[in-house]
């Protein structure tokens, strides 16, 4: 800090001019490098054939040729349709031409990477200016480069997805080492840039991996025989401790380990031979980590009956092993090279976490191949159908909640008795109730409204009562210095007290609702909802449908923040004057 | 302990405090503090709210940093002599941990400073003894009364057996009887410990009978008016507050503060 | 010496509560269940309310109890405390790794509080999120049949408020306790160790209470999303599917005392390691 004798303090460190230069010095640096990086993607693009996979599978592009479909149809149902057929109509066109359409969507992509590219060159002027505004236009910079991300395809050996991380890594960085005061916006969108590339960063990591750490482990030590029999023929002569072959082949020959009940192992071919029914054929072989290949359940391990009891195939290892050639065990188990894998990384492949450009497409992309209407459109239907029984459900449970909480707070006997049960009934799992709410409503919006007020009114009931009894016994007694009814006493003391109480409640109520009505929606058979859609898109497991399930969870999160926010924003005008911390 | 005549335990010179400084919103607490405090003194801070009585203990403490001018406490920065532990202090309330009982609240210091267990628990119950409070050793803050919280804050204060204490109107919340008790028993500690100790209050009476020196304080800007001498004999007793003398006293300070609160 | 100490209510913290005082609290409580079960029961009785509307408590009761004498008997196997045990198995393990994760990232992130300003946007935006919606993809990450599927759903609903409460509990301290810390040069971590943290317990277990009820209803809902037979979850859909409603109340029942019990058994830890906040509390 400052030295006290002199008297200088922090305002004139500030306007030293050579500080000021060196500070400045990294950022700018990093920023032009991440404009270089983005001219770079701006040639690449501009040069791209009309042909090219980078334009054509791209988001855009995918969205250029069903327009151009769309175009082709008399009346498409969409409003982009419409505006794509108006387009052709008045070129006199029978459709849109998709070559036309796809330099355009070529046009556009350039057109972001400039305008990324001219803010980070005003955020540098910014920076050498010491104006907050340099900051500004970084982020704003940051927040454009990012769209390329949700537009470029993945191709496979194509480098044009580092670029633009590699682009937003600089200039995140820059934003950081320049000096100034960082904003909780800013902040927010820093992490929200980090999260994106967190995501499509360890998936490349991963896909260089091939989605698994894995460490070569020691082969089997085998002997082939030329039959079966001539196996379990060493095996019982002694020259092998065990014999892996077919489970079906050996069922018939031996009695398992361990015995039966009512198995004879005399009756059988070899009787001294048994079969392990129990050995931990799962994957963990070493300690807790998984073996490639797992051992496959077609397949048994033949051991003497004095040689059973075997649990494990680790113990297997250094055994010697016997078994016929030419068939699976020979050929496809004991011959495989065996991997132990560390870390499995499946978790980051494409089935379970697609990529963010995924994503966007399968928004901008019918539901239905060749549907009339984008995913996107159908998920807003059914976003805005849910969050109408959930706002319905939110007004029935925080009208609730609020009369209950009033009611305990004036009677206190009607409090002891109750509130236990209204604790309690929050512990019933609410979609046990569901279907019996539906049979008591009927299938429909209504049920799924009294299901999403079952989750809501409970935090308002609470806070309802502890907001109405907050006041300081003092203010209550001034009030009955007034004569004030009870009634004055409640809306001129308590509710204003009890405000901010409640509203906390409702800013918890308003993304319960959305909960309720997502899963109230599910026995009620209510087809245009998200909690359907979910459902929907949930069952089949494929490249093709779980970015859909993405989209439709973003979906389902963006009306529940959405909700929350509202809520908050209300809670603002209403509680400013009085809130001021 | 030692007294050092020569060295004053608190040096202040030209010292200021001005928030938010060169702006709209500036605000000057303290202008050209000017104060020498020597070892074993019992000074009283007194001045009407906003006079930066509290805002000079802070100083003092090292808890906020002076704009301009120089404070010395013990011939060390005061940065120093906070990492050094020169000094204890007692707040306006007890500040007393709730989850730990009397006795681990008052050997809170010694665990800071890394004294081993058993010096601790010495240490501990010999501050508890100076406050007459060692059957309390096992009960929680919440168990006792404000006066007793008090004397728990002093004890803790006091353990680690630091040269200065400063203490920011720790009575205030006291009723009348309990706070003439409270200075009887603040007089005979410091009699025993030979601590210098910088008091604020806003009672004028608490003031004259407890220190040796008052410094009288104005707002805006917080500066010091004066300094007046009380030279009532110690140890002082309850009668001390029936003499002639005493009500003098009173009376000055009172026209000090009058004044300046009128300017 | 005049002071007092405040013996009378460190006796009352002190003594047991004798019964009489337990019975005149809950007597309210206990009239209320018994009145309205036997009106429920004469409803259904009087005007012959099909099963599938709404079951008789008695049939219930009955249902339950059999599944109860399975157990006891160790005889037959009781699919419903199989199930039961295998979605108190997720909702467990889904409260300690969330709750434990929520307050691990709290005491990380209290310490560096831009970095924590900078991150409650996002919790608070995914506290928002309706979590149930994440559970075909935890299916799909782990396998439906997978116990960790469910614990996942369970941890994320239980981490956000966890780790909000947490970090508050951190931040929120008494100023002039702060100061007092400071005035003896303690170092961050010390001051963390002493201040913060027995400071944030009230807030951690508030959030602890909650995130109790909040695993087992998360662990049951998520369940209907796809799992293994033998859970309370599917359990329950299956047998209101079927009509079996006497079953599936008796489903609920357990699943609610379930949760009550967690909630119990944090009331308890909380009773336990906080011996001088409910006594506070009980004084003031």
């Amino acid at each position: 800090m400052t030295d006290f004798s002199y008297g200088r303090n922090a305002e004139s460190v500030r306007s030293h001019p050579r500080l000021v230069t060196t500070r400045v010095l990294l950022p700018a640096a990093l920023i032009v490098l991440a404009i270089a990086v983005n001219l770079a993607l701006l040639t690449r693009i501009t040069a791209l054939e009309i042909d090219n996979p980078l334009l054509v599978d791209s988001t855009l592009g995918e969205l250029a040729v069903w327009l151009a479909a769309q175009s082709e149809q008399e009346a498409p149902q969409s409003m982009l349709g419409q505006l794509a057929r108006a387009q052709a109509v008045r070129a006199g066109a029978a459709s849109l031409d998709t070559a036309a359409l796809l330099t355009l969507m070529q046009r556009i992509m350039v057109g972001i990477l400039a305008v990324s590219v001219a803010l980070a060159a005003a955020a540098v002027v910014g920076l050498f200016a010491n104006s907050a505004r340099g900051r500004t236009a970084l982020i704003g910079s940051l927040i454009v480069t990012l769209l390329p991300l949700f537009i470029l395809p993945v191709g496979t050996g194509d480098n044009t997805l580092m670029l633009v991380m590699a682009a937003c890594v600089l200039l995140i960085t820059a934003y950081f080492a320049a000096p100034g005061r960082i904003t909780r916006f800013h902040s927010f969108v820093a992490v929200l840039a980090i999260i994106f590339l967190v995501w499509e960063g360890s998936k490349a990591v991963a896909a260089a991996l091939d989605y698994r750490v894995a460490v070569p482990a020691t082969n089997w030590e085998y002997t082939g025989y030329p039959t079966l029999d001539d196996a379990l023929v060493a095996l019982e002569a002694g020259e092998i401790d065990a014999v892996i072959a077919d489970r079906s082949a050996v069922r018939d020959l031996m009695a398992p380990f361990p015995l039966a009940a009512e198995s004879e192992p005399e009756s059988f071919a070899y009787p001294n031979l048994r079969y392990l029914t129990n050995i931990n054929t799962g994957e963990a072989v070493l300690g807790i980590f998984p073996v490639t290949p797992a051992f496959p359940g077609r397949l048994a391990v033949v051991v003497t009956a004095a040689g059973g009891g075997l649990s494990d195939l680790n113990s297997l290892l250094n055994k010697r092993i016997g078994t016929p050639t030419g068939e699976f065990a020979d050929e496809r188990y004991l011959s495989a090279p065996r991997e132990v894998i560390l870390l499995d990384l499946r978790i980051l492949n494409d089935l379970n976490l697609p990529h963010l450009q995924n994503i966007a497409e399968a928004l901008l992309q019918p539901a239905r191949r060749n549907g009339p209407l984008l995913l996107a459109r159908i998920l807003a239907d059914a976003a805005l159908h849910t969050w109408g029984e959930a706002v319905l459900g939110f007004g029935i449970g925080g009208l609730l909640g609020f009369l209950l909480g009033t009611l305990f707070a004036h009677f206190a006997p009607v409090e002891r008795g109750l509130l236990p049960y209204v604790v309690a009934s929050q512990t019933v799992p609410i979609l046990a109730i569901a279907p019996m709410v539906v049979i008591w409503l009927g299938a429909g919006p209504q049920a799924v409204a009294v299901i999403s007020a079952y989750l809501t009114f409970f935090p308002v009931t609470i806070n309802t009562l502890r907001g109405l009894r907050s006041p300081h016994p003092n203010a209550i007694e001034l009030m009955r210095s007034y004569a004030a009814s009870r009634r004055e006493v409640m809306w001129k003391l308590r509710f204003p007290a009890a405000l901010p109480y409640i509203f906390t409640a409702l800013k918890v109520s308003a993304t319960a609702s959305v909960v309720g009505a997502i899963i109230g929606e599910l026995p009620s058979s209510i087809r245009s909802g998200l909690g359907r859609a979910i459902l929907d898109f949930s069952s089949d497991y494929s490249l093709v449908s779980t970015p859909k399930l993405w989209a439709a969870i973003l979906a389902a999160a963006s009306i529940g923040i959405l909700s929350f926010l509202i809520v908050g924003l209300v809670e603002y005008l209403v509680l400013r004057h009085y809130i001021r911390n | 302990m030692s007294i050092k005549a020569a060295q004053p335990v608190i040096l202040a010179q030209n010292v200021s405090k001005i928030y938010n400084p060169n702006t709209e919103e500036q605000v000057i607490a303290l202008e050209n503090i000017d104060l020498q405090v020597q070892a074993g003194e019992f000074i009283s801070l007194i001045g009407p709210s906003g006079c930066g009585k509290s805002t000079l203990l802070r100083l003092i403490a090292n808890l906020i940093t002076p704009t301009s001018g120089a404070l010395r406490i013990n011939n060390k920065d005061p940065h120093q002599a906070r990492l050094d532990r020169d000094y204890g202090m007692v707040f306006q309330s007890a500040t007393l941990l709730e989850w730990r009982t009397v006795q681990k609240n008052v050997e809170l210091p010694l665990e800071i400073m890394r004294y081993p267990a058993s010096e601790r628990r010495a240490r501990a119950q010999a501050a508890l003894n100076l406050v007459e409070l060692s059957q309390f050793y096992n009960h929680y803050p919440w168990q006792l009364s404000g006066g007793m919280q008090q004397r728990v804050a002093i004890a803790r204060a006091l353990v680690f057996e630091p040269s200065l204490l400063l203490m920011d109107e720790p009575f205030g919340a006291l009723d009348e009887f309990t706070r003439e008790r409270m200075n009887m028993e603040l007089l005979r500690i410091w009699q025993e410990t030979q601590t210098t100790i910088i008091f604020v209050t806003h009672s004028i009476p608490e003031a004259i009978f407890l220190s040796s020196r008052v410094v009288v304080m104005s707002p805006r800007p917080g500066r010091i008016t004066s300094i007046v001498d009380i030279d009532l004999p110690y140890p002082r007793v309850f009668e001390t507050r029936e003499e002639p003398r005493y009500f003098e006293k009173l009376t000055a300070v009172r026209e000090l503060l009058r004044d300046a609160h009128e300017v | 010496m005049a002071d007092t100490l405040n013996t009378s209510q460190a006796a009352e913290g002190g003594l047991a509560r004798t019964p009489r005082r337990h019975l005149n609290e809950y007597l309210p409580t206990l009239l209320i269940a018994v009145a309205v079960l036997t009106l429920w029961e004469i409803v259904v009785t009087v005007f012959d309310i099909r099963e599938f509307i709404l079951p008789r408590p008695t049939a219930i009761l009955n249902e339950f109890l059999g599944e109860v004498q399975k157990v006891a008997g160790a005889g037959e196997q009781s699919i419903l405390f199989e199930a039961a045990r295998a979605t108190l198995w997720s909702a467990f393990g889904g409260l300690v790794i969330g709750c434990g994760a929520g307050i691990l990232i709290a005491l990380a992130t209290a310490r560096w509080t831009i970095i924590s300003e900078a991150l409650m946007p996002f919790a608070i935006a995914a506290n928002s999120v309706p979590i149930i919606a994440f559970a075909p993809i935890m299916n799909n990450w782990f396998g439906i049949t997978n116990p960790a599927s469910k614990m996942a759903i369970v941890a994320i609903i239980v981490f956000f408020p966890t780790m909000i409460n947490t970090v508050r509990g951190l931040t929120l301290v008494d100023r002039q306790q702060l100061e007092l810390m400071q005035s003896y040069a303690a170092g961050e971590f010390k001051i963390l160790r002493a201040l913060r943290i027995p400071n944030a317990l009230p807030f951690i277990f508030s959030a602890l209470r909650v995130a109790s009820s909040l695993s087992v209803i998360g662990a049951v809902v998520s369940e209907f999303f796809g799992g293994p037979r033998a859970t309370l979850g599917v359990y329950i859909t299956q047998e209101a599917s079927g009509f079996n409603f006497t079953r599936a109340w008796a489903a609920i029942l357990l699943a609610s005392i379930i949760g009550i019990g967690f909630y119990n058994v944090i009331l308890l830890a909380e009773r336990r390691l906080m011996p001088w906040y409910s006594a506070q509390r009980r004084a003031n």
